[in-house]
């Protein structure tokens, strides 16, 4: 069941992505990254991740999906004209391409040599499931990384100060 | 809680995206269709339109949205400390309190500044 | 149960960065109470006076070394370092800005707070031992220099290279987490020590997957000291970003960064030094040279001190590979070095400089003749570009004699001669400023008036003393630097 939830999942995940680099209008480019980003809540829920699953839709497709509409229309993009053969370097493209190619390669590579990685794994049971969960996440939040959180918080307020200094209009 | 018990969520999924899917094809498959100059104008009476859909937005929406964002991930943090309450006790309320004071300050420093103002 | 994991987490030991919060919190309170259009004042003061409290907290703990919070950062004479060097590059920018930010009309009170929130980011990243707080660290950095950059709006130049360096950014980051997720993926463990103990384990058969996570991380590296070919942004947003600006960023974040740099590669993957010998090699000799043959076809000064300031981070590869105490030691001595004479380089370019508002400006005509007109200012340039040069007998001389002594000693002869070469090339930019300063002649009908500010010219006297007596009696900052090093082995 989970098998095949997986692979119908990496399907759309895969098709929906390849729609968002290939839309030529910016608005619909993103309403397919939002498709993917409701994917990547399907496979935390799979992982085991049920409150990253929750955190994914609540901030990446709510949030920051609106975020990207808002640039997109403050920019006013449209479909941009065709321009072929206009391109800075041409080299961009293949060397865009070998990249992908070399990134493919060290994944399969290591899913064909597995050695095995050092975290323990995941034999199912409801133990590794439990560990999704937003209590057991609190826990492990405000014991061993509590300064990562405390931090986030300077983080956060870093980036109130710097989005209000940039875009507040200025009061004369 | 194994991802089998999500399959309520995703029946509900299925059935919601199915729902507005289908709506929308049978309309277009079942309904009569008459092309003219007045049914491809964004009004088919009242005023003519001038210039385009897509005007550029103000930069102050966009303000409001990256606040937004900040705000959103601040509650995220507070869910797993809600659920722990009890079981963190003294530490996790100076913890939580520590990081909400950083942060209400931000809030502080917004408002002072005017940033939650629809100027 | 919550005593014993208080009691495990040394709270105290991260004293000067709480405190450091604590003064963030502070000046904002202050400006938000401050009547409109008047708050930098005070926000300066609460700044500088936190500042000293930052100092005194980090000395109050000078013995107090260890891990704290569970191994997530470590405090030892190392961070000691850091910290002190980057409170005080921090200090000395709030402490001559004032005057400075009315005449590039950015008079905001922003622009001291993230200064003090850039400050704390790389106070956590010179003392984490766990990539997650590195992580934090460069990007509470990184949103305060984003914000620092494009702080003149009105200014097209400030725009382009705020943007240039965000977007750059963001992708970065994005490197730099996926190189953590695959070393997490590999060998289970964020910490550094348990990265290290990981690796001494499997050193014979070491799955691609962690290279690649080594690899993405030694590029998000890369793009925070600017080094070839992942330098494209700096110049841009030196140029754009007020030139007080320009010169905190080509110092403090920029030590801060190779401290994380020696950090995570010393201690996380110092057990690959082998296999990333040639690669570090390759990036120190084209950093060298690119960022020098650039350096040579600038007409503007400001232009050419970034350029410049990408050479210099090559040098500092050259010490980085030797994987050596002796070379560590020499980078710690050459950032404070340059540090001391790149701020008073930008100092003297701000009080020549003909017209703030002006898109491009720092022309070297604006030096024609500097050397009649205003000996004493011209004085200190002169002090300043000989020492980048690393002619002695000033500061420069000897940062650079120790990273090239320390390269040759660890076998690394070539790299040394290029690196030699390439301070010889650095000689006609630098030494175009003095040529311009006494061989041309004034221009009467040209000249501009000289921008004054007597915060300016105290840190730039400080800065050619230093330069000179570092450059005299280099020993002492030397055995400082050694002693900070000498737990990371």
């Amino acid at each position: 069941m989970q098998g095949v939830m997986f692979i119908v999942l990496a399907l759309v995940t895969l098709f929906s992505a390849l729609m968002v680099i290939t839309r030529k209008d910016p608005v619909s480019s993103i309403l397919y990254l939002v498709l993917t980003f409701f994917c990547f809540a399907g496979f935390y829920v799979l992982l085991g991740a049920q409150f990253l699953a929750a955190v994914q839709i609540i901030v990446y497709a709510g949030a920051i999906a609106v975020l990207f509409l808002f640039v997109v229309m403050m920019l006013n993009l449209r479909e941009p004209e065709a321009e072929e053969g206009k391109e800075l370097i041409p080299i961009w493209k293949p060397l865009g391409y070998a990249v992908g190619i070399g990134v493919g390669i060290v994944f399969l590579s290591y899913l064909a040599s597995s050695p095995g990685p050092a975290i323990p794994p995941l034999n199912g049971g409801d133990e590794i499931y439990a560990m999704g969960r937003a209590d057991f996440l609190g826990k492990a939040l405000f014991t061993d990384f509590i300064l990562p959180f405390e931090i986030a918080g300077v983080l956060l307020l870093a980036a109130v100060l710097g989005a209000v200094a940039l875009a507040k209009k200025k009061r004369v | 809680m194994t991802p089998n018990d999500f399959l309520p969520v995703l029946i509900t999924f299925f059935v919601v995206g199915g729902f507005a899917g289908i709506t929308l094809i049978a309309t277009h498959i079942l309904g009569p269709k008459r092309y003219s100059k007045e049914k491809h104008d964004i009004y088919e009476c009242g005023l003519d339109y001038i210039g385009d859909s897509r005007k550029p937005f103000s930069v102050k929406f966009y303000l409001v949205a990256v606040l937004f964002v900040i705000f959103d991930l601040e509650v995220v943090f507070m869910y797993p400390w809600a659920v722990n309450f009890r079981h963190l006790g003294l530490f996790g309320f100076v913890s939580m309190g520590i990081f909400l004071v950083i942060l209400t300050v931000g809030l502080l420093y917004e408002w002072k500044k005017g940033a939650l103002e629809w100027e | 149960m919550f005593d014993n994991l208080i009691a495990g987490m040394h709270v105290g030991r991260i004293l000067p960065e709480i405190v450091l919060v604590g003064v963030v919190l502070l000046a904002i309170l202050t400006d938000v109470i401050s009547p409109r259009g008047k708050s930098t004042g005070p926000v300066r003061l609460v700044s500088l006076a936190g500042l000293i409290g930052v100092l005194v907290a980090t000395i109050l703990k000078k013995d107090d070394f260890g891990q704290a919070f569970g191994g997530m950062v470590m405090i030892d004479g190392f961070t000691f370092f850091f910290r002190v060097v980057l409170t005080f590059i921090t200090f000395i920018i709030i402490y001559v800005s004032e005057k400075y930010i009315g005449l590039a009309k950015i008079r905001i009170a922003e622009y001291y707070l993230m200064l003090l929130l850039a400050l704390f980011g790389m106070m956590l990243m010179v003392m984490a031992n766990d990539l997650l707080i590195l992580f934090l660290g460069i990007e509470t950095m990184s949103i305060c220099l984003y914000t620092l950059v494009g702080m003149s709006r009105h200014k097209a130049s400030s725009n382009e290279g705020a943007l240039k360096y965000f977007l750059l950014g963001a992708f970065t980051t994005g490197f730099f987490v996926y190189g953590i997720a695959l070393i997490y993926g590999s060998t289970g463990s964020t910490n550094l020590t348990d990265i290290m103990v990981y690796f001494r384990t499997v050193n014979t058969a070491m799955p691609v997957i962690a290279w690649a996570g080594v690899g993405l991380i030694l590029i998000a590296f890369a793009f925070k000291t600017s080094l070839v070919p992942f330098h494209w942004w700096s110049p841009d947003a030196y140029e754009g970003a007020p030139t007080t600006i320009t010169a905190f960023m080509s110092t403090a974040p920029k030590a801060a960064a190779f401290a994380a740099f020696i950090r995570v590669f010393y201690v996380g993957f110092g057990d690959l030094s082998s296999g990333l010998e040639p690669v570090l090699w390759w990036i120190a000799v084209l950093t060298m040279t690119v960022g020098n043959l650039i350096a040579l076809r600038q007409d503007s000064v400001k232009r050419m001190l970034a350029f410049s300031s990408i050479t210099h981070a090559g040098y500092l590869v050259v010490a980085l590979l030797t994987w050596e105490q002796m070379g560590a030691s020499a980078i710690l001595f050459y950032l404070v070095v340059y540090a001391i004479m790149n701020i008073g380089a930008f100092l003297v370019a701000i009080a020549v400089n003909r017209d703030e508002s002006d898109e491009k400006g720092y022309s070297y005509e604006d030096y024609r003749g500097l050397g009649f007109r205003k000996p004493i200012l011209a004085f200190a340039m002169m002090i300043f570009m000989l020492s980048l040069t690393g002619i002695p007998p000033t500061a420069g001389f000897f940062g650079k004699y120790y990273i090239f002594s320390a390269a040759v000693k660890s076998g690394f002869v070539g790299l040394a001669v290029i690196g030699v070469l390439n301070s010889a090339v650095s000689v006609y930019y630098y030494l175009r400023v003095i040529i311009m300063m006494y061989l041309k002649e004034r221009d009467e009908e040209k000249e501009a008036p000289i921008f004054w500010a007597g915060e300016m010219v105290s840190i730039m006297f400080i800065c050619v003393v230093l330069v000179i007596v570092i450059g005299i009696k280099p020993d002492w900052l030397l055995s400082i630097a050694q002693a900070s090093v000498s737990g990371l082995m």
